[in-house]
């Protein structure tokens, strides 16, 4: 019905406003990196490869549906989002270092680049069509980050943590509000952040077989999980450790499981969301972080259950198989105890392990060592039952009371958390460590994103028998993905950005904005 | 148009079959880390056991047994050329423990060099050879409740 929608490529080139030969630039682009990596540093080869494969999967699914400059920048931003800590983006932030030590923080970032870049390219007007709840969100957010800074003395890190994890994300939740009017284009760009999100899941997993190997059963997944707690190959070159790659694949595997499902959608954009959410299941199970896991579960069946509410039991497929192989892998019989014992303190039970950054205890210990209760979960494998985790993470809500406590009403400062606390470093939730940084302004912004999902998902519950099925598919992958991230906020500590890298944070918020759109747009 | 598309399908398939060839460099040193590596003492080391405790106090790690002999810090992989010769130096002051420092391979599975503990304070020195690895780690067993102080640790590449 809806496929209408997406027209010829050859259409899209006249629209979208930049000359055909825009892509041949790209291409031509992406083989002198490729080349130049190859001779100088040819273990990075990989990563700039998928971004070619990536890249090629979102121009072809994507492009045709994008009208004018405006949503062609938001599909670029997108499609950028989840390269955030890649090889060329690392070089870029070190060298802007080297030259401007100063103020690194507004240049170093590819996604502030990119921002500097479309408000000079293609003029945003006021996003409309977005939920107030949404906007009051924002604002509040941005108040709260602006004045807890302010009071802190406006140091360079409270600077950076606005400006990267803050400003930035929702300057960009904005434009794709302003700059994206169909549901087609909404869909495309959920496309091309699906397509992006490609390469750091398929690095992963090339890191992650590079060292440890193809893990043949439960117990050798476990055993492997017992060491992520340091960084090896997989957390160096994703997102620095694996509760963050964990993170990411959750909310790429719900919307790819939607976007996947719809036969309106484009066969490129199905295929390529079946191909990033293969990525993200496989990611989850390496790493085994049982948070993320159960979030995923849950939001799988969501989004398999309003699907199927919509379009029958065959739209549900995806997301049916997706959450039957994690809960096939979760239910191993050497994986199970590890992954139950999480479940009465979910609240505060995500595995620590990778989030480690130096002097922190590792989850279990290394069989053969000293420890707490040992089980056997296979012949020769014992690995250390107490869940270590849960006492960490109530630790730190605890302290992030406290912090707050002692700093109300507006708290330390964005991205201070870590001075107040260096025990743990951060809240391990998101709604704490806002209360904590930027007191009660932040807490209710938390607050009124939440109500914003929650509103703009029982819209779509209640008029979506009226739309056409792109219509539902761009909204359900946008604010599934939207609320698997404010899930994860709340029980396991995902933030919208660590250490300059804001990757989570652009994924929510331009995935916020492109649910919503999809819910106000016209199709 | 057919045949540029061919063009871009074919180049990318090839950098791809060459970045998986060519995937094993990454565990290679970058240009930092060539010649070696000066380990810091907030970030580059691990509790290797559940009860052991790491601090950092006056740029010292400090390092607090748990309740068992046994594996207590162990550091992050470190990037090494396989088949090359590294010198390892850690100076440790510890309250009367037995003990070794060992070079591990990254997974602690296998061990390239052990040497003990000073009796109470001192240089420890290890001279290995990386053999098949790309990646070691540093690691120090010690007997329960007792005290390491690590001031100085580093790799050098002897060639």
């Amino acid at each position: 019905m809806a496929g209408a929608s997406f027209s010829s490529r050859r259409h899209l080139a006249s629209n979208f406003g930049w000359p055909q030969s825009v892509g041949t630039l790209a291409f031509a682009l992406w083989l002198v990196a490729a080349f130049g990596v190859g001779v100088v540093r040819p273990g990075e080869l990989f990563e700039i490869a998928m971004m070619g494969v990536a890249g090629l999967l979102a121009w072809s699914a994507a492009a045709s549906a994008l009208q004018g400059r405006g949503a062609a920048l938001v599909a670029l931003a997108c499609f950028a989002a989840p390269l955030g800590n890649t090889w060329p983006a690392r070089t870029w932030a070190h060298a802007v270092e080297q030259v401007l030590p100063a103020g690194a923080w507004l240049f170093g970032n590819t996604s502030s680049l990119l921002l500097f870049a479309a408000v000079a390219v293609a003029r945003p007007g006021f996003p409309a069509g977005v939920p107030r709840l949404a906007l009051s969100a924002a604002a509040m957010l941005t108040a709260g980050a602006l004045l807890s800074t302010t009071l802190a003395g406006l140091p360079e890190s409270g600077l950076q943590a606005v400006w990267v994890g803050i400003l930035v994300p929702i300057a960009w939740g904005a434009l794709a509000a302003c700059w994206i009017r169909r549901a087609a284009e909404a869909v495309a760009c959920l496309t091309a952040l699906v397509a992006g999100a490609l390469v750091p899941l398929a690095v992963g997993v090339a890191a992650y077989v590079l060292e440890f190997g193809v893990p043949g059963s439960g117990a050798d997944l476990l055993r492997v999980k017992m060491e992520l707690y340091r960084p090896f190959l997989i957390q160096e070159t994703t997102l620095g450790n694996v509760g963050h790659i964990a993170s990411l694949a959750v909310l790429v595997l719900v919307a790819a499981a939607v976007l996947a499902a719809v036969p309106s959608v484009p066969a490129v954009a199905r295929c390529t969301a079946a191909l990033s959410g293969a990525a993200a299941a496989i990611v989850l199970v390496l790493v085994l972080e049982r948070g993320p896991i159960f979030v995923a579960l849950a939001g799988l069946v969501v989004v398999g259950l309003t699907l199927a509410r919509f379009m029958g039991a065959a739209a549900t497929a995806p997301a049916a198989v997706a959450a039957a192989f994690l809960l096939g892998v979760s239910l191993l019989p050497s994986v199970r105890p590890y992954v139950a014992e999480a479940l009465p303190s979910l609240g505060a039970g995500q595995s620590e392990a990778g989030e480690t950054t130096g002097s922190q205890r590792p989850p279990t210990a290394k069989p053969g060592t000293n420890g707490g209760p040992d089980v056997e979960v296979a012949p020769g494998v014992v690995i250390d039952a107490g869940d270590a985790s849960t006492e960490v993470r109530f630790g730190a809500a605890s302290t992030a009371v406290d912090v707050f406590a002692d700093h109300a009403p507006f708290g330390v400062g964005t991205g201070q958390y870590g001075r107040y606390d260096p025990g743990h470093t951060a809240a391990h939730s998101l709604p704490l460590q806002l209360l904590a940084e930027d007191g009660i302004p932040g807490v209710i912004g938390f607050a009124l994103l939440v109500a914003a999902v929650v509103m703009l998902a029982l819209g779509v519950l209640r008029r979506g028998r009226r739309w056409t099925h792109v219509r539902i598919a761009a909204s359900a992958a946008g604010l599934a993905a939207a609320g698997g991230f404010l899930v994860q906020a709340s029980l396991v500590g995902t933030t919208f950005a660590t250490a300059g890298v804001n990757v989570l944070g652009l994924v929510f918020w331009v995935s916020l904005a492109l649910g919503a759109r999809a819910v106000q747009a016209t199709e | 148009m057919k045949q540029r598309r061919l063009v871009v399908v074919v180049a990318i398939a090839a950098a791809l079959v060459g970045g998986l060839v060519l995937l094993p460099h990454a565990l290679e040193p970058g240009r930092a880390e060539s010649n070696g590596i000066v380990l810091s003492v907030s970030g580059d080391w691990f509790a290797a056991s559940p009860n052991a405790a790491l601090k950092t106090r006056s740029r010292q790690l400090v390092v607090e047994t748990g309740p068992k002999f046994g594996y207590q810090a162990v550091t992050r992989p470190l990037a090494v050329f396989p088949r090359t010769r590294y010198r390892a130096r850690l100076s440790i002051t510890q309250n009367r423990t037995r003990g070794y420092v060992r070079v591990m391979d990254a997974r602690l599975d296998r061990e390239l060099a052990s040497a003990p503990l000073p009796l109470r304070n001192g240089e420890v020195e290890l001279v290995f050879d990386t053999g098949p690895e790309s990646r070691v780690a540093l690691l120090l067993v010690a007997g329960a409740h007792s005290r390491l102080n690590v001031s100085e640790a580093s790799i050098l590449r002897l060639g």
